[in-house]
């Protein structure tokens, strides 16, 4: 009798013992099914969006054939608000590959996943740490940092060769950095010379790449788009007034076109890939990638850093494309996101492979340049010229809708600059309480 | 007797109602669950503060907000002078085709119908896109004919001067279609001896118009006004498309101002909020209307 209970326990205790790996093994290969919503962040393969996200699930799942990705595109027109209904609905997807300033702002509301735990020590020095904090939300890491690359200018050089005007571009200087008078008398010749072509486009009038003009704003006169510590925003001082009265004394004269307030950036950034206008006033190696399909007339292109007062350095705009993970209250599914975003940045073939499809350069300061082309190497060489990085403040969403308006208000004459930058400064202040 | 065949008739009654609800049922429920709860669950979410999956009871704190807020003014102003401007030129463009139409050959008719009809049935994106470059500031056909004649090109979308009436010459020639084949049906019930015997009496082709068409036009007519009139304070796609609500909000509608704060900004109560509002305007506008045009007519 004694044996037998003895054996029983035993018996037990060895199908318990098997039984753990067993349950592990079997909640390991059992499938879990995620989604992943995208921008376009890579390029696109055959002209079709979406083809170069599959390929890598594709590749993904010869690691992982338990976790089936359902990649879905959406547009950066309409794809934030598409993002909020799901999320008001309960419906949001598990994976986002967007930005800080969306993202922070869904940590906010305490619907993303603390991603800390990928983090190593060896991690954590390897990222810049801007870039990471960029990336964290009450101290937590909160969107995993995945490629960077600076807003800059375009310039047409194949334009400015044919009509003679190539001494007009900083291209020969170290960092090609140059003076706002400069920039002024190249849009003037440019002109002149071309009358059939907008020296640049002016645009305001979405939120669309409103981050170009607000850098454009402080760089080419002074000032700042906040204070030092980022508690209440300051683009009413000094030299964003004086820009604006700038432009308006540009369309007023000719050498800035008018209709501003009816263009986006993506009219601005079509004029330039279809030769229709000289400079395009936001541009990124990321851009140049993603739109690379837009371009219609052959020519050739160079980044130019913003032009400034003489003696200033310039302040560029980074771009920080970051991977979220939402909690949806599943720990199976966020699981499996965590694989997705560890194997789309970190793994060793397909890492480097989707850095590169993005046009960006690693958040990390180990990984090497995949480009070899001499604008990207000198768009990356750029980076010592990267601002604060101020789109993970409160309320930076709610902001970007009064910036466009009294941008519009002040190139319609509706508002003086100084009186449209106090208002726009008035509503952003707000969004930060 | 009288007892059993009343029995026998109300059993059939009620067998033909149980009928005629299980046939309504379906279109019923699909009514009730996309329509009724949504514009109930819209009136108590007014109440609160909704914010992605963070819901807090505010009361009326969203309507006051919005009384306070000098854009739900601006928003409110931008709707009505688009549905002043667009009900009367709908009702009389319309009126003016059909009432020259109606009386031609069929095949006149039906080409003028259809061509008239086709933006009503087109996707409203194209027609948008297209009109986007009809106006655009320097590629435009319109500014390229402007310039022909030697005046200056116009930002048609760009300056708040002319944003509002774009929109409008939009939302017009996306409008006349259906009131276009509803009034020439309407005219062609008409009868003709009504009119041959006041041609007879010596009334003038306007008397004719006025004392006989027009009344005998006025169900009509007053299906198209409540229906345009809701559909203009309902637009919303064009201004989308064509200017995001600007330039400086002066084109910036009820329906724009509810798409802004819901999808851009995440406020859902203070959407609902304006929901309700518009709601309760185009309601009281309606019950106006129906006063006002009326008639005991009956074709």
């Amino acid at each position: 009798m004694k044996k037998s209970f003895t054996a029983g326990r035993m018996a037990l205790a060895l199908v318990l013992i098997l039984a753990a790996p067993v349950a592990k093994l079997a909640a390991q290969s059992k499938p879990v099914e995620i989604t992943w919503w995208n921008y376009p962040n890579f390029a696109t393969v055959d002209g079709e969006l979406g083809k170069y996200e599959k390929q890598m699930i594709q590749a993904f799942n010869q690691k992982y054939p338990n976790i089936k990705v359902n990649v879905e595109m959406i547009s950066f027109n309409g794809g934030p608000e598409k993002v909020n209904v799901a999320i008001a609905s309960n419906s949001a997807p598990d994976i986002i590959f967007d930005y800080p300033g969306r993202i922070t702002d869904y940590a906010r509301q305490g619907i993303m996943v603390d991603l800390s735990g990928m983090f190593s020590k060896k991690d954590m020095k390897d990222i810049n740490p801007t870039i990471l904090d960029a990336c964290k939300y009450n101290g937590r890491i909160y969107q995993y940092p995945f490629n960077v690359a600076n807003f800059m200018m375009a310039v047409n050089k194949t334009m400015f060769e044919q009509a003679g005007l190539s001494k007009y571009l900083p291209l020969g200087r170290k960092d090609r950095l140059w003076t706002t008078d400069e920039f002024t008398a190249a849009l003037k010749a440019i002109a002149k010379a071309r009358p059939d072509v907008a020296p640049f486009v002016f645009y305001c009038k979405t939120n669309q790449g409103d981050q170009g003009t607000r850098t454009m704003a402080i760089n080419l006169f002074g000032g700042d788009v906040m204070n030092a510590d980022m508690s209440a925003y300051t683009m009413n001082k000094g030299g964003p007034v004086k820009f604006l009265d700038w432009v308006r004394g540009g369309v007023k004269e000719g050498w800035i076109p008018k209709g501003g307030e009816a263009m986006t950036s993506g009219d601005a950034i079509d004029s330039f890939l279809q030769g229709k206008a000289a400079f395009t006033i936001l541009y990124s190696n990321v851009l140049r990638n993603t739109n690379a399909g837009k371009k219609t007339v052959p020519f050739d292109e160079a980044f130019l850093p913003w032009p400034t007062p003489k003696g200033a350095k310039p302040r560029l705009d980074t771009y920080i494309g970051t991977v979220g993970i939402f909690d949806n209250g599943d720990k199976a599914k966020v699981d499996a996101a965590k694989k997705f975003v560890d194997f789309m940045i970190n793994d060793p073939v397909w890492g480097p492979k989707n850095l590169a499809a993005t046009g960006g350069f690693s958040a990390r300061a180990s990984a090497a340049s995949p480009y070899s082309d001499p604008e990207a190497q000198f768009a990356g060489s750029m980076v010592k010229y990267t601002h604060r990085y101020y789109n993970t403040v409160k309320g930076f969403v709610a902001m970007r809708t009064y910036w466009f308006p009294n941008l519009q208000a002040a190139m319609l004459g509706l508002k003086t600059p100084q009186a449209a930058l106090d208002e726009f400064v008035a509503s952003a202040n707000t969004t930060l309480k | 007797m009288k007892h059993a065949l009343r029995a026998v008739r109300q059993q059939s009654h009620i067998k033909e109602w149980t009928a005629a609800y299980l046939f309504l049922l379906p279109a019923l429920v699909l009514f009730c669950l996309f329509v009724v709860y949504p514009m109930f669950r819209g009136v108590y979410l007014s109440f609160f503060q909704m914010q992605g999956r963070n819901t807090t009871w505010v009361g009326g704190a969203n309507y006051v907000q919005l009384w306070n807020d000098p854009v739900f003014w601006k928003s409110l102003v931008n709707t009505l002078l688009l549905v002043v401007g667009n009900v009367p030129i709908v009702v009389l463009f319309s009126l003016f085709v059909s009432y020259t139409i109606y009386r031609k050959p069929p095949a006149i008719r039906s080409f003028y119908r259809g061509v008239f009809y086709l933006p009503a049935v087109a996707s409203t994106v194209s027609i948008t896109v297209v009109w986007s470059w009809i106006y655009h500031p320097r590629y435009g056909i319109l500014n390229y004919i402007l310039q022909l004649f030697g005046a200056q090109p116009v930002a048609w979308l760009g300056d708040p001067k002319w944003a509002l009436l774009a929109v409008l010459a939009v939302m017009t020639t996306v409008s006349v279609g259906q009131p276009i084949v509803l009034y020439v049906a309407s005219l062609g019930n008409i009868p003709e001896s009504y009119i041959e015997a006041a041609e007879i009496d010596g009334a003038n082709t306007w008397q004719r118009f006025r004392k006989i068409v027009w009344p005998l036009l006025m169900p009509t007519t007053l299906y198209i006004v409540i229906i345009t009139t809701i559909n203009s304070f309902q637009v919303f796609a064009i201004i989308q498309l064509l200017t995001s609500g600007g330039p400086a909000y002066s084109t910036t509608t009820f329906m724009y101002q509810i798409y802004e704060r819901a999808f851009q900004l995440g406020n859902f109560g203070q959407s609902s909020a304006l929901g309700v509002i518009l709601a309760v305007i185009v309601i009281a506008i309606s019950i106006i209307q129906y006063r006002l045009l009326d008639t005991d007519i009956e074709y």
